[in-house]
């Protein structure tokens, strides 16, 4: 996925929430950092093909954003998942298969073994808002999951999981197909800057840093523990 | 497809709606209501019929409004080629159930509760672009206003109180029109490029 000179504004009139930004998503997970503001979630949004750059392109292999090719290969996981009460987890994990473009029928499929993936199978016929707040935060997943797409673009897919869901979550992450690309966004540095690929840092709409993240790593102090380097470094590019 | 329909929940809110309407129609045709009128100095009556579409108002906006909007907007299926469908079937529904009523009694007020399903109809779907959960109530408050303010010297209707016009009145019904044309075509032009 290419971001070129992406800059974006929500009205004619408001200022750029991101400006120039120019960045190559590469294969494996890439954490995107920044405070509140920063623009990662409308980055995300951009990147999913929702809304197109006010300057600028997005493109992945070559095929523009606002493709239908392009959406269909591109998942997104917002920050907030919807939760359709009219609907039991399979049925809303495989609507969203079929609005990706899958059969009925194979969206039906493969929305069971995404749900069995995040460790829902139980709850497979549960309607949507009968399931708590880190269930409703794993389905999201698996809707991002369930038609095998090639970019994953997740929002704060571990805010409101607890410690194991966490753990079982980078689990799913490291068992994708190795040319799934990922990026998600985050609050949790120490908890996953670690495990990552690559980091970019966002920072008021402008790209801070970008690259892998033992380069991004070496901007923490010599004397951090280690157990403390990612937020350290992520404070040393911030501050 | 289905999904979709569930998603909406388009299978439990329209029917219901529908059949309401043709009850209320059934039911109210010949009815009227003494209501104040503070414009008209001696008050008047009012068609009870006036009520009718805003069920169906109602359970179209509830319809259009469960949505997942995330992953309606990035995926690939024509959505709102299939709300569109789902609100010209119910107001047509609406429309030839005023016609079927009509047929039976000329009743030109069951005429025009399918004529008033188009216009409060287009109304609330307007009203949908600027305020999202208000809206249902906007063809509620637009019949009260018309009942209320609606009527001029000697009962008759205002020139923008097209529901209280009579059935068979082809201005009104080409106001409807275009009212729900526009409704329609700020529905479609208001999915795009939302974020």
């Amino acid at each position: 996925m290419q971001i070129t000179e992406c800059s974006y504004r929500y009205r004619r009139w408001s200022s750029f929430v991101l400006e120039s930004l120019d960045y190559e998503l590469n294969p494996g997970v890439t954490i995107l950092l920044g405070p509140n503001g920063a623009g990662k979630s409308t980055l995300l949004r951009l990147a999913a093909g929702v809304a197109q750059p006010t300057k600028g392109a997005i493109a992945l292999d070559g095929v523009p954003s606002g493709h239908r090719s392009y959406r269909r290969t591109v998942a997104w996981m917002p920050q907030n998942i919807p939760v359709m009460a009219g609907l039991t987890a399979r049925e809303q994990v495989a609507y969203v298969g079929w609005l990706k473009g899958m059969s009925k029928s194979s969206a039906w499929e493969s929305a069971s073994d995404a749900l069995a993936q995040v460790e829902l199978s139980a709850q497979e016929n549960v309607k949507m808002n009968r399931l708590s707040g880190g269930q409703v935060r794993r389905i999201g997943i698996a809707s991002a999951m369930v038609h095998g797409a090639k970019v994953l673009l997740l929002d704060e897919p571990t805010a409101g999981l607890d410690p194991t869901q966490r753990r079982q979550f980078r689990t799913h992450l490291t068992d994708l197909r190795p040319d799934v690309r990922v990026m998600m966004s985050t609050h949790d540095v120490t908890d996953l800057a670690e495990e990552s690929d690559h980091v970019a840092v966002l920072s008021a709409g402008r790209l801070l840093f970008e690259g892998p993240t033992s380069a991004f790593l070496a901007h923490a102090p010599s004397d951090v523990a280690p157990g403390r380097r990612a937020e350290a470094a992520y404070s040393a590019l911030t501050d | 497809m289905r999904l979709w329909m569930f998603a909406r929940r388009a299978h439990i809110y329209m029917p219901g709606s529908i059949a309401l309407f043709g009850l209320l129609v059934w039911t109210l045709r010949e009815e009227y209501a003494d209501l104040p009128s503070f414009l008209m100095g001696g008050g008047g009556s009012v068609p009870l019929l006036f009520i009718a579409p805003i069920p169906i108002c109602v359970a179209l906006a509830a319809t259009l409004d469960s949505r997942m909007e995330s992953a309606e907007s990035s995926g690939v299926r024509p959505i709102v080629i299939f709300d569109l469908g789902l609100i010209a079937i119910t107001v047509a529904l609406a429309v030839l159930i005023g016609i079927f009523f009509h047929s039976f009694d000329s009743s030109n007020t069951a005429l025009a509760a399918g004529r008033n399903t188009a216009f409060l109809v287009g109304l609330m779907l307007v009203a949908r672009v600027f305020t999202r959960e208000a809206a249902a109530m906007v063809p509620a408050a637009w019949v009260l206003l018309v009942a209320v303010i609606g009527y001029g010297d000697g009962h008759r209707p205002r020139v923008w109180a097209v529901i209280a016009r009579d059935g068979q009145d082809l201005p009104a019904f080409a106001i409807s029109a275009i009212a729900f044309c526009i409704g329609i075509l700020f529905t479609s032009v208001g999915r795009h490029g939302k974020v």
